[in-house]
């Protein structure tokens, strides 16, 4: 055994250790160097406050009791962070974006902030809590009492109250502002995350590999019975995961940390698999360590104390210390987290309205609200801490840890269909999350609340067994006659069924609020809608210096100054105060709401600001068309991407067009000045001869022969131009018919001979067989052929002239290459040949016009061929006109085999 | 003319932006829905079979089985929504309108 003094000194130096952390999280916090406080590892490990002492302790007994079924209570949240991106995203958007507090604020702030729902919501809050805040104090003196052997019994719960109450009032109420994180807060409540989990797995791993001697030897100790095969995945089982699905997302602290105290969306992506996987570690050894416990310890011993009596009844006292140190860890992080969600609840919709009158009784100048709030707060820490530990005193310690924690599940699954409607479902109005809410809650208190203080509690026997006033439909545990039921599954059916039932039932019925309509869409939407959104649909006035000295009481005179001063340069305002747009009433709203909550923030801005002037039936319009507005931004957003789509299209074409103009203005220069060469021989001569002076005979033929010649050439000019226009604006339809190659390639040699006897140009020619049909038309393809011939031999200056033609079909092609001796095309013209007017750098100047080749390659692209220039693989360039064979049966050969 | 990326979107294996950062979401909203089924009846009583394997009751193994590959199916299908989308910055100053007199 240990001493009671020693172990009291180590829980005094872990509180001191936790306080330490705490202060030096805050103060590095405060110097700007947090980063590893914001980092998701940590959030992460903020979110496992979720493993109370319930967990640490309880896991094992209800192991013990009722085999897997304890794993319920983890699966359910794993189910919803891998699920994340159905429901927390969605609530840690509007988290933030609307400065929600609490869940109590979030609830208030959907349905048209009404406070009278924020009360509520409190109210079952703190009902909920405080039966789980005993069970933090009973698990720590239990666990104390197990150690040293003696009977502490009240004295320890006090104090251990008391310093939790001290802690939190610490470091979880040093501002009011709940978006401003509690780094210290958080930074403790990571290290006790760590600690618990470390404590469980070594007493796993002892378990296991200590007492058994390995997972198949423990296993073979399990009792007969430990997992009920036959009936585990039974209503119980599919009940308590979505109980414990629901309590992730509704307990107050669970609140708190995931949504209240994120500080990056993206966290929640490593929370998503994280946490689950930190519920996996902490679930993997309760089986292990319960079969231990029933198996070596002896019987009779209290399940819920197998975590710490087993190194005990071993004698190893450091192991029972750390455990001792890991159940203490639970309980105090989960005390700490609830005290400071309960408390903001508490001062910002119970005491913060109290507060508006009194402030607004009140001449401008008195009081100051934050201290006024921030006392509420610390007093109520401090009401709460009282209220778990007066439970504590008078239910005696009674019933199973897994029992207790249970009941505070189902209270705070009440406020799950009013949380779920308000973010997903437009209907849903305040009077039914009131209905709903309202008669869960009461059915909660009536089936289960009350008849868990047992039968010496508030509700007499009689009434457990007979009914009141013997009345049997309306027993507690078997309502309306629905006996037989297990008493949890019986209580979650009927409170959850009828809060639903009502929720449903009575926003279907009422009338929707304005107000309530308009932060429906704001919430439904929050993906959707611009952040401030609102400010556009109410409008109010007010005087910048009564929302100056309001916004002084709330936030404090140094961030209230430092607030207007950044909208007034938003609005670019210099000097003074910011001017009081609707806009600015709606952000300053906003931040009160991040202090005292919607509800609260809405009522003081309306009462500072003269309520607002718009009346109800605009409201009403304005609200509708929230929803449209939001629909049409979006639609608006993909408009737009469209047009921007579209626009750079039209971009793309412009260019092009821009580039043909400039080629077309190129064209027509080029056109005139090749126009001109001929027409001024042709003007020159002429005037010669008109000018009347004598001239020898000879000397006339041979100038009206120029004048003749020159006319010749211009009209081919023309020709050309006409012709390679037509083709080009696809005007002139070549008519295609079965050509035989061999004929089109005679006849333009026929053509050319003579040039080339003149030129002194040897033609060889490889001459296809008269099967080979083409498809073309005859004359435009002699005309391409004539025009490749004539440039070989007119551009030729090779000492021995010779120009080869080839020809080549393969498969539903034909090509004919024409190839010369003179040097070919470098490849850096082999494509400029083909534009108008260019001629190679092996012409000479004065010969033709350059429109042969393009005019060759637009026939032979008209008749669906082509005509290109082709690099054979010695660095020699030929033409090669490719054209479609017209034969049935295609004629194979290759160049190679002639 | 190929429809310019959407910005700020990594583009995914197939190409295509938009269906990426699709099937990240689908597969997002998807697991949970196979976890739920895997772990309530009547599936997992398929498993409620008095056995063992290498030991462990069967039911047991499968129970904690199903759970570890629901936490390695979050992480992968989390950091496919990481390269995805674009998630905001809280530390982002809220966007707040200018000039907010203007009536609907």
């Amino acid at each position: 055994m240990l001493s009671s003094d020693l172990l009291l000194g180590v829980a005094i130096a872990y509180v001191v250790l936790l306080f330490a952390v705490a202060f030096i999280g805050d103060s590095r916090a405060r110097r700007g160097r947090s980063a590893w406080l914001r980092s998701p590892l940590v959030y992460t490990l903020s979110i496992s406050v979720y493993c109370t002492s319930w967990t640490f302790y309880g896991a094992v007994g209800s192991a013990a009791r009722s085999g897997l079924e304890f794993a319920t209570i983890y699966l359910g949240p794993t189910l919803v962070f891998i699920g994340w991106w159905w429901c927390l995203r969605k609530l840690v958007r509007i988290g933030r974006v609307h400065r929600i507090t609490s869940i109590a604020d979030l609830i208030s702030s959907r349905y048209g902030k009404s406070p009278s729902l924020a009360v509520i919501v409190t109210l079952i809050a703190i009902a909920a809590t405080t039966p789980y805040i005993a069970l933090q104090l009973q698990s720590v003196t239990l666990s104390f009492e197990a150690i040293t052997g003696t009977d502490q019994d009240l004295r320890s719960a006090f104090w251990v109250a008391a310093g939790m109450a001290l802690f939190t009032i610490l470091f979880g109420t040093r501002t009011i502002d709940a978006n401003e994180r509690h780094h210290g807060v958080v930074a403790a409540i990571a290290v006790e995350a760590v600690v618990k989990l470390v404590a469980l797995l070594a007493i796993g791993i002892f378990a296991v590999w200590g007492l058994a001697g390995g997972v198949r030897e423990i296993f073979a100790e399990m009792p007969v019975g430990l997992v009920e095969v036959e009936q585990i995945f039974g209503p119980r089982w599919v009940t308590l995961t979505f109980l414990s699905a629901a309590a992730i997302l509704c307990l107050p602290r669970q609140f708190q940390v995931t949504v209240v105290e994120n500080a990056d969306e993206r966290h929640l992506v490593t929370a998503s698999w994280m946490f689950p996987f930190y519920l996996f570690l902490m679930s993997l050894f309760v089986i292990p360590i319960a079969i231990a416990g029933l198996a070596y310890l002896p019987a009779g011993s209290n399940p819920d104390l197998f975590v710490l009596n087993l190194p005990l009844a071993f004698g190893e006292d450091e192991l029972a210390l750390l455990a001792f140190i890991g159940g203490f860890s639970s309980a105090t992080s989960m005390v700490i987290v609830a005290a400071i969600a309960l408390s903001t609840m508490v001062s910002n919709h119970m005491v913060a309205p109290f507060a508006i009158k009194i402030l607004l009784k009140g001449d401008a100048a008195s009081g100051d609200v934050r201290d006024l709030l921030l006392a509420s707060r610390r007093v109520s820490i401090g009401i709460i801490l009282g209220l778990g530990y007066l439970y504590y005193e008078l239910s005696g310690g009674a019933g199973a840890l897994a029992a207790m924690g249970l009941i505070a599940f189902v209270g705070v699954a009440q406020i799950l269909p009013a949380m779920l409607g308000g973010i997903f479902w437009r209907g849903a109005t305040r009077s039914g999350a009131l209905a709903g809410l309202c008669g869960g809650a009461a059915l909660w208190l009536y089936t289960l609340f009350l008849p868990s203080l047992g039968t010496g509690g508030l509700l007499p026997e009689a009434w457990l067994v007979d009914g009141p006033s013997g009345i049997a439909l309306l027993r507690p545990q078997a309502l309306l006659g629905l006996a037989g039921a297990d008493p949890l599954v019986h209580a979650t059916v009927w409170s959850l069924g009828v809060n639903t039932v009502l929720f449903i039932g009575v926003s279907a019925l009422s009338r929707i609020e304005p107000l309530d309509r308009l932060q429906g869409a704001l919430f439904i939407e929050v993906f959707r809608s611009p952040e401030g959104e609102s400010h556009r649909l109410i409008r109010r006035d007010a005087a910048a210096e009564d929302l100056y000295v309001l916004a002084q009481r709330i936030l404090g005179a140094g961030p209230a100054r430092a607030l207007f001063d950044e909208m007034a340069r938003a609005q670019g305002v210099t000097r003074g105060l910011p001017n009081p747009t609707d806009a600015l009433i709606a952000r300053l709203e906003r931040e009160l709401a991040g202090s005292i909550g919607a509800a609260s923030a809405h009522a003081m801005v309306t009462r500072a600001a003269g309520g607002e002037v718009i009346s109800l039936t605009e409201l009403m319009d304005i609200a509708d068309e929230t929803q449209r507005l939001i629909e049409t931004s979006a639609r608006l957003a993909d408009k737009t991407r469209e047009l921007e789509r579209t626009a750079a299209e039209l971009r793309k074409v412009n260019e092009r067009l821009r580039r043909l103009d400039r080629q077309k203005d190129d064209f027509l220069s080029q056109v005139s000045h090749e126009l001109r060469t001929p027409m001024t021989s042709i003007r020159s001569f002429a005037e010669i001869l008109l000018s009347g002076t004598r001239l020898e005979p000879g000397e006339i033929r041979r100038f009206t022969t120029i004048i003749h010649d020159e006319s010749l050439r211009l009209t081919r000019l023309l020709d050309e131009i006409l012709d390679i226009s037509r083709l080009e604006a696809g005007h002139a339809a070549i008519p295609l018919r079965p050509v035989v190659l061999a004929d089109a390639i005679a006849g333009a040699m026929d053509t050319i001979s003579g040039l080339a006897r003149e030129a002194g140009v040897g033609i060889s020619a490889d001459v296809p067989p008269r099967q080979l049909w083409v498809s073309a038309d005859a004359d435009r393809l002699r005309q391409v052929l004539i025009n490749l011939l004539s440039n070989a031999i007119r551009y030729n200056t090779a000492p021995e002239p010779r120009i080869e033609i080839r020809w080549r079909a393969e498969g539903e092609k034909v090509e004919v290459d024409v190839a010369d001796n003179g040097g070919g095309v470098s490849r850096a013209e082999a494509e400029d040949v083909f534009a108008k007017f260019t001629r190679g750098t092996r012409a000479v100047e004065g010969q033709g016009a350059g429109l042969g080749l393009p005019i060759s390659r637009a026939i032979m692209r008209r008749m669906g061929g082509d005509l290109s220039v082709v690099f054979a693989e010695d660095g020699t360039s030929f033409f090669r006109v490719t054209l479609a064979n017209a034969e049935r049966r295609p004629v194979r050969r290759s160049a190679a085999a002639e | 003319m190929t429809p310019e990326p959407a910005p700020r979107r990594r583009r995914g294996a197939s190409g295509d932006p938009g269906l990426a950062v699709r099937k990240a979401r689908d597969a997002a909203l998807a697991l949970p829905l196979v976890g739920l089924i895997l772990v309530m009846p009547p599936v997992a009583q398929i498993f409620a079979i008095d056995a063992r394997i290498g030991g462990v009751p069967v039911v047991l193994a499968y129970i904690f089985g199903v759970w570890i590959l629901l936490v390695a199916g979050a992480r992968s299908v989390g950091r496919r929504i990481l390269e995805t989308e674009t998630l905001a910055d809280p530390k982002a100053p809220p966007a707040e309108a200018q000039g907010g007199g203007e009536a609907v």
